[in-house]
C-alpha cells in the first residue's frame, strides 16, 4: 500500500511548524504537503499550475483544512473540492482557531466531514491532533476511488 | 267671491213658507223705509266711540254704489233664494270689520239699534193684522241673527288668523333673535378664530379667539379688506380666489394642498388652516371662515420627522455597529488566538527539547508564560461568549425555569461527586423567556453558588420565586456561602471584575457579566444581595 499522504492546508508558519510538531509527536510518520494558501490546495488536489505533472489520481487520505487562508479562503476550497466528481467524497477535516458558530455551519454544510479547533495549550494540541491522525489515517475507511 | 272662502260653519238658513212670508214682509217694510232706518242708524252709532272709527273710515264704510248692491243681493236671498252672493258678502264684511280692529261687541249695539228702529214701521204696517206683524218681526229676526251670526263667525275666524299670524310673526322674531345669539355664541365658543366676510371682501364680524390670535381688536378690522390678514404675497390672486368661491359656495378647506398663512397685526406670519363655509343671509351671502393656527402641529410635524431621520440614522449605524463588532469577533476568534498558540506550542517545545539546559527557574519562567498564554486565550474565547449572547436573536416562549436549574445541579453534581450539598428548587416555575440564553443565566448562578459555598461544612443552595409589589416575579437563587460585602455589589456585574482571587476561587469575572446582559435582553433586571461569610441571594426578572 502506498504511503498515505497527508495534505496541510495552512498560511500560518507557526501553526504550521506546531502542527508538523504534534503530528511527530503522535507517531505519525505519513508524507506531509503544506498548502500555504487555497489556490496551492487547489493546484495539489486539480494537479494544476505548479502540481500539473502531479498523478490525479494520487489523492491525500486526509485534508487538515484552515479557513482563514490567503487568495482562497477555506470555505471556497472545500466547496470547489466537492464539486469535482473526483474528490467529492475526499475526507476533508476542517482544522481552524474559530469556535464561531457560523463558521462551523458553513463547514457542514459545504461538506466538512469534520470540525476541530486548535486549542491554544500545545498539550491539547498534540492530543487533538493524535486522535485525528488515528481516526483519520488508520480508522477511517477511504471511500472507493 | 268663491265659495270656498265660506267658513264650513255656515249653512245656508233653512226657511220653511211660513217664515218665509215673514221675512218677505219685514223685508218690504225695511225695503219702504231703508233711507230713514239707515239715516237714523248712522247718526245713533256715531255715538257710540268705538263705532266712529268706522263712520269715519271711508275704506270701511260701504258707498252708495256698494249699499245699492247689499240691499239687492239681499232682496235676491229674499224673494229668489240666492243665498250665497249675500252671505258670501257678510263674510266679507265680517273680515273687513275685524282686520280693521273693530270691537266685536259694538256691533252688537249697532244690531241692537237697527232692530229698534225697524220696529216702529213693522208695527205701524201691519197694525191690523197682528199675525202678518209677528211673522214679519220673526222673519226680520230671523234674517237679522242669522247676518249677524256669519258676520261673527267671519269675523272670529279672521281674529284668530289675525292672531295666528302674529303669533307667528312674534315667533319668527324670536326665533330670528334666538338664531343669533345661537350664531354669536358658537362663534364665541369656536376652538378657533373665525372671521365673516361679506361679497366685497369686508369683514363684518370676528369672535375673541380672532382677536387673541390675530392680536387685532373688534374695532380694528370690522368693515376692513380681509387681505390685512393675508401676506402681501397673495393680495394679487386673493380676489380671484374670493371671487371663485362666490359662484359655487360650499363648505370646504381652502387652498387644499397648498401652506397657507395668516399676518398677524405685529406682521409676523403663522401656518394656518382655514375653513370657508357660505352663509346665506338677508344681506347677501356671507363667507364664515374658521381660521386653525397650526404653528404648533407643523413643530410637532417637524420634531416628529427630525426624530424619525435620526433614528433612522441612528438604526443605520447601530446596524453598522453590529456588523462591526461580528466582524471584530470573527477576526479575534481567529487571529487573536494564533500568536498565543504559537507562544504556548513553543514555550512547550522550548522544555521539551532544550529543558535540560534551562535550569528550574528557566523552566519555571516558560510555564508562567504557557500559563498566561492559556488564560489569555480563556478570556479571548469569554469576550466572544459575550458578545454572542449580545448579538445572539431573542426567541421566547414558556420555559421551565426549575428544571433548567435541577439539570444545572445534577451536572455540577456529577463533576463534583464528594460535594454534599443541599439544595431546594421550587418545583415548575415557568417563564416566558429565550431557553437557550436563560440555561446560560442559570448555569452561571447555580455554578456561581456551588462554587461559593463549596467551603461551607453544609453547603445549602435555593431556587425560588418572589411575588413582589414593585417588580412583579422576582426569581432567586440563594447560597449560605462566602458572600460578599455590598460595599463592592457595583463591582459584581462588570467585565472580569472579581471580588476574590483566583487562587481562593476559579474564575475570571465574566459570568456575571453575561447574566446581566441576557437579563436585560430579556428587558429584566438583575441584582444581588450578600454580606461577607453569609452567603448571596441573586435576584433576576424577566
Amino acid at each position: 500500500m502506498a504511503q498515505k499522504t497527508i495534505l496541510l492546508v495552512e498560511d500560518n508558519p507557526d501553526d504550521e511548524a506546531l502542527t508538523l510538531r504534534a503530528l511527530r509527536k503522535s507517531k505519525i510518520l505519513n508524507n506531509i504537503v503544506v498548502a500555504r494558501d487555497g489556490v496551492e490546495a487547489l493546484d495539489y488536489l486539480f494537479c494544476t499550475g505548479s502540481y500539473s505533472d502531479r498523478d490525479p489520481h494520487d489523492l491525500p487520505q486526509v485534508v487538515l483544512l484552515d479557513l482563514k487562508l490567503p487568495k482562497i479562503d477555506g470555505l471556497e476550497v472545500l466547496r470547489r473540492v466537492r464539486a469535482e466528481d473526483r474528490t467529492q467524497m475526499l475526507p476533508v477535516v476542517i482544522l481552524t482557531s474559530s469556535k464561531e458558530e457560523l463558521d462551523m455551519a458553513n463547514a457542514y454544510i459545504n461538506g466538512a466531514n469534520s470540525y476541530v479547533r486548535k486549542p491554544v495549550d500545545f498539550n491539547q494540541f498534540v492530543d487533538a491532533i493524535g486522535q485525528l491522525g488515528l481516526y483519520w489515517l488508520v480508522l477511517n475507511e477511504v471511500p472507493p476511488q | 267671491m268663491d265659495k270656498s272662502t265660506l267658513s264650513p260653519r255656515i249653512i245656508p238658513p233653512e226657511i220653511n213658507a211660513e217664515e218665509l212670508r215673514g221675512l218677505q214682509d219685514y223685508w218690504d217694510v225695511y225695503e219702504a223705509h231703508r233711507d230713514e232706518i239707515f239715516g237714523e242708524l248712522l247718526r245713533r252709532i256715531a255715538q257710540i266711540p268705538e263705532f266712529r272709527f268706522f263712520i269715519e273710515n271711508t275704506s270701511l264704510h260701504p258707498s252708495a254704489e256698494q249699499q245699492r248692491e247689499n240691499i239687492e243681493r239681499q232682496r235676491r236671498a229674499i224673494y229668489e233664494g240666492e243665498w250665497e252672493p249675500y252671505l258670501n258678502n257678510l263674510w266679507e264684511q265680517g273680515k273687513s270689520y275685524a282686520q280693521a280692529g273693530l270691537d266685536f261687541r259694538s256691533w252688537f249695539l249697532v244690531v241692537s239699534a237697527f232692530r229698534q228702529l225697524v220696529r216702529p214701521y213693522l208695527l205701524e204696517a201691519y197694525n191690523q193684522t197682528p199675525n202678518r206683524l209677528l211673522d214679519a218681526m220673526t222673519g226680520g229676526d230671523i234674517l237679522i241673527e242669522f247676518a249677524m251670526s256669519v258676520i261673527g263667525e267671519s269675523y272670529l275666524d279672521t281674529k284668530e288668523q289675525l292672531i295666528r299670524e302674529r303669533d307667528q310673526k312674534i315667533q319668527a322674531a324670536i326665533e330670528r333673535e334666538h338664531a343669533d345669539e345661537i350664531f354669536r355664541g358658537l362663534l364665541e365658543t369656536a376652538p378657533d378664530p373665525v372671521v365673516v366676510v361679506n361679497s366685497e371682501g369686508s369683514i363684518i364680524l370676528v369672535n375673541t379667539q380672532f382677536e387673541r390670535i390675530f392680536g387685532y381688536l373688534r374695532d380694528d378690522v370690522i368693515g376692513q379688506s380681509v387681505d390685512i390678514l393675508v401676506p402681501t404675497r397673495f393680495h394679487q390672486q386673493h380676489p380671484t380666489h374670493r371671487g371663485h368661491y362666490y359662484k359655487e359656495p360650499r363648505v370646504r378647506p381652502m387652498g387644499s394642498g397648498l401652506e397657507l398663512y395668516g399676518v398677524h397685526k405685529n406682521g409676523s406670519e403663522f401656518p394656518v388652516e382655514i375653513s370657508l363655509s357660505p352663509l346665506d343671509t338677508a344681506d347677501g351671502i356671507l363667507v364664515t371662515a374658521a381660521i386653525r393656527d397650526i404653528s404648533e402641529r407643523k413643530q410637532v410635524e417637524e420634531q416628529i420627522r427630525k426624530l424619525n431621520a435620526d433614528l433612522e440614522q441612528r438604526a443605520v449605524q447601530l446596524e453598522a455597529a453590529n456588523k462591526e463588532l461580528e466582524a471584530f469577533s470573527y477576526s479575534v476568534s481567529h487571529d487573536l488566538r494564533a500568536p498565543l498558540r504559537t507562544i504556548d506550542g513553543f514555550s512547550m517545545a522550548l522544555l521539551e527539547d532544550y529543558g535540560e539546559k534551562l535550569d528550574d527557574d528557566g523552566r519555571n519562567y516558560l510555564m508562567r508564560v504557557r500559563t498566561a498564554a492559556q488564560r489569555m486565550s480563556q478570556l479571548i474565547d469569554d469576550l466572544l461568549n459575550l458578545s454572542r449572547v449580545t448579538r445572539a436573536p431573542l426567541n421566547a416562549e414558556p420555559t421551565n425555569l426549575s428544571s433548567i436549574v435541577q439539570r444545572v445541579v445534577h451536572e455540577l453534581q456529577q463533576t463534583n461527586p464528594d460535594r454534599i450539598v443541599d439544595v431546594s428548587i421550587m418545583p415548575n416555575l415557568v417563564a416566558e423567556s429565550d431557553p437557550r440564553l436563560i440555561k446560560v443565566v442559570l448555569e452561571n448562578l447555580v455554578s456561581n453558588a456551588w462554587k461559593y459555598s463549596s467551603k461551607q461544612e453544609f453547603a445549602r443552595i435555593e431556587f425560588g420565586v418572589l411575588e413582589e409589589a414593585v417588580n412583579g416575579r422576582v426569581y432567586f437563587i440563594r447560597d449560605n456561602g462566602v458572600g460578599f460585602d455590598m460595599a463592592y455589589v457595583n463591582k459584581l456585574f462588570g467585565v472580569f471584575q472579581r471580588l476574590h482571587t483566583s487562587s481562593e476561587f476559579a474564575g475570571i469575572g465574566i459570568g456575571l457579566a453575561i447574566v446581566q446582559r441576557i437579563i436585560s435582553r430579556h428587558g429584566g433586571r438583575v441584582w444581588a444581595e450578600g454580606a461577607p461569610n453569609e452567603g448571596a441571594t441573586f435576584y433576576f426578572t424577566l
